[in-house]
């Protein structure tokens, strides 16, 4: 149920950098909200009106205040819970299309704002250059769908612009290569890439957002395909990262096992025997773990973060550093 | 979010594998809510493709169409078969009128965009440029996971490159390199190849905090 509580004048609601708790609405009395504009440095101070909900971006945002709220008389607000909040205005569309439009406002002005100021970022490259630069990156990776898709945005935007000439060559440039690619069953009927082959780093994108169960899939694919014979080795060893994550870890440590058999010059060693430790680790052998990490400390290159890492763990499950 | 698609079904569009939905740089007058399948963002730099985000279905993107006809700022590509809905402004207000539900997702998506943008702003407004290189790392470090550990040594790991930091700091790549080297050089951070590790973000906090404040005073004064 949604609470009233009374604040006495001169009384601070909430502070700027407070944890928004509850959505409040001012039932009677005075309330100001006041900041500091970030380009100006200068405060601005913003009446609310009564029966005005304050301090919703916080709180549907989940962010901290970015204003203070200060009772400027004795006042009256009644405090919401996010939930509550959304129940009473979900049944009142024309509240919600108003505050979409506030917000909007607010994000154009502040949008407006931010691109002024970057004047090294974009404003060397115009529109019709960056399309045609994407297009062209698509082409040299040989992703010609994508490339395409470019070309002929330079073309369907800017007609009569500087790089319609280009685009229109490589556009057909690009289609060419798709069909003979298709023809020559890289792409399925649907004329979609049937292995699209997504490089390690690309692969390892997933890794780092945590999605190991894609970043294994991606490696798999790797591993099974001619055209990354070079990354194979690599693909085996990241495989055997993402189980060890995924807390498959007697699967990890087979996976790991075969890779320092199969290459035992593999240049990233010391990573593939860390991982066996850690899996050792996780799984409860704290003596085989000891063993594998101590012998991972002696391969990777000291002064390295992972060294660092690894001399941390080995004094946390009681190795020596020899 | 329980939106009963059946009533947007002409607005439904299905993608391929593979298949660019839109192009950063493209101008763009349509937002899109994903029904099902993922996509992901992804933006070029030089001669690196690189992913930032992964969306899943429920998610909206190119919601910025909505506000002006701004460029947009990144590619969005499926990465497996996608079914998404397809909005413009004109049938914008008749759909969230319709949906609440969806509107209130809407809301807090801009939300958060205006605390984003706003941030950023804030890194941007700093006049001295090592406070900004600095300012970034600390932008960074608040969007990432809380440590909890005990004894906080105030160590972060970012995996960024030096061009991502020079794309927040709105600065050149190379003015950006020579500052993150200063930085290095007073082991304030470690440098390697595809990550940056600082070595007590604390202390830029501290830092970044002093050259906020004394350029307000300079502000004041001048």
């Amino acid at each position: 149920m949604p609470k009233p509580v009374f604040y006495h004048a001169n009384a601070i609601i909430y502070f700027q950098g407070d944890k928004a708790e509850g959505i409040p609405i001012l039932k009677q009395g005075k309330v100001e909200l006041s900041y500091e504009d970030l380009q100006t440095g200068s405060e601005i101070r913003e009446p609310i009106q009564t029966g005005e909900f304050f301090g919703v971006k916080a709180a549907l945002g989940n962010n901290p205040h970015d204003e203070t709220a200060l009772a400027v008389s004795d006042s009256t607000v009644v405090i919401f819970s996010v939930s509550e909040f959304e129940d009473l205005v979900s049944g009142n569309p024309r509240v919600l299309m108003k505050m979409l439009q506030v917000f909007s406002t607010q994000l154009r002005r502040i949008h407006h704002q931010v691109q002024s100021l970057l004047s090294s970022d974009r404003a060397g490259t115009s529109q019709e250059a960056g399309l045609f630069a994407v297009g062209e990156y698509y082409l040299k990776e040989q992703q010609y769908a994508q490339a395409s898709h470019a070309f002929r945005g330079c073309l369907t935007y800017w007609p009569q612009g500087l790089y319609a000439s280009q685009a229109a060559v490589k556009a057909e440039d690009a289609e060419a290569a798709h069909t003979v690619a298709a023809e020559n069953g890289d792409f399925d009927s649907d004329g979609r890439d049937q292995y699209e082959l997504m490089s390690p780093p690309e692969i390892d994108n997933y890794y780092k957002l945590g999605e190991y169960k894609e970043a294994m899939k991606g490696f798999l694919t790797l591993i099974k395909d001619d055209r990354a014979a070079e990354h194979r080795s690599y693909a085996e060893y990241r495989v055997g990262c993402c189980l060890y994550h995924l807390e498959r870890y007697n699967d990890a440590m087979t996976q790991l096992a075969s890779v320092i058999r199969k290459y035992p010059k593999h240049p990233n060693l010391g990573e593939v025997v860390w991982y066996m430790g850690l899996c050792h680790e996780a799984s409860g052998d704290n003596e085989k773990a000891q063993g594998f990490v101590r012998k991972a400390e002696k391969i990777v290159p000291e002064g390295s973060t992972l060294h660092r890492e690894i001399v941390r763990k080995l004094r946390e499950i009681g190795g020596d550093i020899s | 979010m329980n939106i009963d698609f059946s009533l947007f079904e002409r607005f439904a569009k299905t993608y391929s594998t593979g298949q660019i939905i839109f192009c950063e740089y493209e101008p763009g007058d349509s937002f899109y809510l994903i029904q099902s399948g993922r996509v992901k963002i992804v933006k070029i730099f030089g001669s690196i493709e690189k992913t930032i985000d992964i969306l899943q279905p429920g998610e909206f993107f190119g919601e910025m169409a909505l506000l002006e006809n701004a460029p947009r700022s990144a590619s969005i590509v499926a990465i497996e078969e996608c079914r998404l809905l397809e909005f413009n402004r004109d049938n914008f207000e008749v759909l969230m009128t319709g949906n609440p539900q969806m509107a209130l997702k809407l809301l807090s998506l801009f939300a958060k965009r205006i605390y984003e943008q706003k941030r950023r702003l804030s890194i941007l407004t700093l006049s001295d440029e090592q406070a900004r290189v600095a300012d970034v790392f600390i932008m960074l470090s608040e969007q990432m996971e809380v440590v909890t550990q005990e004894e906080d040594t105030g160590k972060r790991t970012f995996h960024h490159s030096v061009a991502d930091i020079a794309h927040w700091a709105g600065m050149n790549p190379d003015k950006c390199r020579s500052i993150l080297n200063q930085f290095q050089e007073r082991q304030r951070m470690s440098i390697f190849q595809d990550t940056i590790e600082v070595t007590n973000i604390h202390d830029l906090v501290r830092f970044v905090t002093s050259r906020r404040k004394s350029q307000e005073s300079w502000d004041e004064a001048l």
